[in-house]
């Protein structure tokens, strides 16, 4: 089979526009995802009873159907109500309120696995609940959850892919376009690849630098836990 | 006559209960401590001592019975709406503990970690905060240890650090929970000695601990614990040669080989 890359000249102006389209987003939808995960995990741990309740809700909503299935329905049942938004405020909006859902979740575990002791420390010494939380425990949160944290990143950026459904002129909806008018599914759909691939590898080298900032207290054997394993067990007790 | 004999102990407790469910951990413990003086808490393990402390400045809530420390009440049973208007937070921040695990935040440098409390319960001027946690770290041998994250010092060096942080807030007395509990042998003297300079200061201290030569050689009074009571209670000399109890008897025969 011959590729014929010579259609890069010609669509490689429009994939590079969709390319910018997708990176920008993915940046909002990120940002919004983040803040409203914070936004659901405060509830949650705030107010135990309805506060919980209502966040429980969100998330299970968020994250016990499809993602396809989300979009279409923030995009469609506007009109029906006589609200309408653009494509593009849709699909943003998809993308933080679904991926609000898991962040959500990420940042409560992770508040939950810091040390009871670190709170209590703090509360010993006569410091109220919100500077324990915020100075104590929220900068600890990040080592722990970055992990976690970044693979749901980049799952999240694979997902705007779905938002060409909905006609966001965005890196996957912009190939479609150029296969609809050339047939060539294999050169367009590499490039499409090629274009996610540097992305997200852009993306997670900067997650790992944050990672690495975010734990740049811990010595070298904290800072790598999945050495754990190849160490004896009486090591692992000691640094309980 | 109960106001003046609040003001003048450290310590005031009465009919302390505390159970988690159905089980009681304190089954009513009544133990004044004046200033000045230090007192070691021990007994075998699940016997209450560590919750009898925690309670002191409620990290545990208690049950029954009425605490107060330095003054005021911390806790009482019979004025259950008076728990309400207790500035716990005020009262904490006179009464330093130093914790078995350490409990030094790991994201803050040695000196971060013993001006935050200061700087933001006290709302010192920074300045001010720095100096006094250079005269504890220097107090404590870890002046050249300000700038290093928790991680990189060893457990008896943490849990010095921990003593100035928790001197820092200028206490009036001392909760340690054995604190020499989770150190390697070799790094256990260290730290007791910096507990014994701090004893001839004059701090009112409490301590729960297994070190049975340092509450012989420091403290004023022995408390022994067993299944949530004190079964015995007097001056080292006496309780250590001369156990009255069959229990004390039995621990310290346990202990002391």
């Amino acid at each position: 089979m011959i590729f014929d890359f010579s259609i890069v000249p010609r669509y490689g102006p429009a994939l590079l526009e969709g390319f910018l389209i997708t990176l920008f987003i993915c940046f909002i939808g990120l940002l919004l995802g983040l803040f409203i995960g914070g936004l659901i995990c405060w509830l949650k741990i705030r107010f135990p009873g309805w506060g919980a309740t209502l966040a429980n809700t969100y998330i299970e909503f968020f994250r016990n159907t499809p993602f396809l299935i989300q979009v279409f329905l923030l995009y469609y049942v506007g009109p029906v109500f006589g609200i309408s938004i653009s494509a593009m405020t849709a699909g943003i909006l998809g993308l933080g309120l679904y991926g609000g859902a898991y962040f959500a979740e990420i940042y409560r575990s992770g508040i939950l696995s810091v040390h009871k002791g670190q709170a209590e420390a703090a509360r010993a010494l006569g410091m109220g609940e919100k500077s324990i939380l915020y100075r104590i425990v929220i900068p600890q949160m990040w080592g722990l959850i970055m992990a976690p944290l970044t693979s749901q990143i980049i799952t999240l950026v694979k997902e705007s892919a779905i938002l060409s459904v909905i006609t966001v002129q965005e890196l996957t909806f912009v190939g479609q376009r150029a296969i609809s008018e050339t047939y060539n599914y294999v050169e367009i759909y590499t490039l499409v690849a090629f274009l996610y691939w540097a992305l997200v590898t852009a993306l997670a080298n900067l997650l790992k630098g944050l990672e690495n900032y975010s734990t740049r207290y811990l010595n070298v054997r904290e800072r790598s836990p999945n050495k754990l394993i190849f160490m004896k067990k009486q090591d692992v007790k000691l640094r309980s | 006559m109960v106001e003046t004999a609040i003001k003048t102990q450290a310590i005031q407790i009465k009919e302390l209960r505390k159970s988690y469910g159905a089980q009681e951990i304190l089954t009513g413990i009544d133990l004044n401590i004046n200033y000045g003086e230090v007192v070691c808490v021990i007994g075998p393990s699940g016997s209450g001592k560590s919750t009898l402390l925690r309670c002191l400045n409620l990290l545990e809530v208690p049950s029954g019975g009425t605490i107060s420390v330095d003054g005021e009440a911390v806790f009482s049973q019979q004025n259950k709406s008076d728990n309400k208007k207790i500035n716990i937070q005020e009262i904490r921040s006179r009464v330093g503990m130093v914790f078995q695990q350490f409990n030094l935040w790991p994201h803050k440098t040695v000196l971060n970690n013993v001006i935050e409390a200061p700087l933001l319960v006290r709302k010192q001027e920074k300045a001010q905060a720095v100096e006094k946690a250079e005269v504890l770290l220097r107090k404590v041998g870890l002046s050249d240890k300000r700038s290093s994250y928790p991680s990189s010092l060893s457990g008896g060096q943490q849990q010095r650090v921990a003593i100035a942080r928790a001197l820092a807030m200028d206490p009036k007395i001392m909760l340690f929970d054995e604190p020499t509990s989770a150190l390697d042998p070799e790094l256990v003297g260290d730290v007791l000695k910096v507990m014994k300079d701090l004893a001839s200061e004059g701090m009112t201290m409490v301590v729960v601990t297994h070190e049975m030569g340092f509450a012989r050689d420091v403290a004023d009074r022995i408390i022994f614990m067993d299944q949530g009571v004190i079964v015995e209670e007097g001056a080292p000399s006496e309780l250590f040669s001369n156990p009255k109890s069959a229990r004390l008897r039995q621990f310290l025969a346990s202990v002391l080989d």
